[in-house]
């Protein structure tokens, strides 16, 4: 018994960071998606024995992960909206010279206020296969879905995001004559 | 192929099989506004993908650890369950049968063989609990076991 834990806490080490990379686009708010990893590693533990080897352990983690940040967008939905402090806040961290980090960060702001707009469905879509690189298959088998309606959630938050990145640029352009 | 339907492709070229891709691509040379959609697309992925390159990063990774580790109780499975109470059960069950073994050997001993002799000595008076056992049995021999010997002895002790 002891082994088990000594073995889920190595688990826990190696998948946290994807884990509250996939929370964190999701909700867009650091504590919250910290919460959420703690309760999905928690669950996962007491689900642990009913894990069947024929699915990955980390697209089995992706379901958990995105499902529990499913129910917490959609019954909070307003709420989660209003208190987002950086929805795709990714580059905090990154390294760059002062101005590409700001052009950079603007970016991420109007992605941000896109991400918004979405649905619940739609953001997680968008966060799995554009952010977190998953493929069509892979986002299918996390949020339980057939090919066609992920293409369509696909599709229609490439284009609201990709309309609201439009006018950002279109205003900077002529910002810039 | 109608624009609209164009422009689900361009927003999904990278979902399209190569098939796809070639009769989306001849349409958009040929088509103006699509060029135009195809171009807004191109930019919007160019800068998702330098975003999506950087992952939000934990505060705190230890502290985030043991937080979910203190909440982590042990798994017992059903079997386990049903194993330790199994094995608790025959516990007490062997624990129930050895005492009675132990009573039954007891209580036969006691029919065969005299019980050990104990002496007391306490203020000069001599407590032999072998003397109460002698007078116990010849009282029995004089009740004899049937039950005309026991009313006989009755009778004769109250004359």
């Amino acid at each position: 018994m002891r082994g088990d834990i000594q073995a889920y806490r190595k688990l826990v080490e190696h998948h946290q960071a994807f884990a509250y990379a996939v929370a964190y686009r999701m909700l867009g708010n650091e504590d919250e998606a910290e919460d959420m990893v703690q309760e999905v590693f928690i669950k996962l533990w007491k689900v642990l024995p009913g894990y069947r080897q024929e699915i990955k352990l980390t697209t089995w983690l992706y379901k958990i992960i995105t499902n529990q940040c499913l129910d917490h967008l959609k019954s909070n939905y307003r709420k989660a909206n209003q208190n987002r402090k950086s929805v795709l806040d990714l580059v905090i961290q990154a390294p760059g010279t002062p101005d590409n980090e700001l052009q950079q960060r603007e970016w991420i702001v109007q992605v941000q206020e896109a991400a918004a707009a979405l649905t619940p469905t739609q953001k997680a879509v968008f966060v799995l296969r554009d952010l977190q690189g998953l493929d069509v298959e892979e986002v299918c088998q996390v949020l339980e879905m057939n090919d066609t309606q992920v293409k369509s959630n696909l599709y229609h938050a490439r284009k609201a995001i990709a309309q609201q990145l439009e006018k950002y640029y279109q205003a900077s352009k002529t910002e810039m004559l | 192929m109608s624009c609209k339907e164009i422009e689900q492709r361009i927003y999904l070229y990278g979902e399209l099989n190569e098939a796809e891709q070639a009769e989306t691509d001849r349409h958009i040379k040929g088509c103006k506004d699509c060029i135009a959609v195809f171009e807004t697309h191109e930019r919007q992925r160019v800068h998702i993908t330098r975003i999506a390159i950087h992952t939000p990063r934990i505060r705190n990774s230890a502290a985030l650890t043991s937080k979910i580790m203190q909440q982590i109780k042990p798994n017992v499975t059903r079997t386990e369950r049903l194993t330790v109470k199994a094995r608790e059960g025959w516990l007490k069950i062997s624990f129930a049968a050895v005492s009675a073994a132990l009573v039954l050997m007891f209580v036969q001993e006691q029919q065969i063989e005299p019980v050990a002799t104990k002496v007391v000595q306490q203020n000069g008076t001599v407590l032999n609990t072998n003397l109460f056992r002698l007078h116990h049995q010849q009282t029995r021999s004089k009740k004899g076991t049937s039950m005309y010997e026991r009313l006989t002895y009755q009778r004769n002790i109250t004359n």
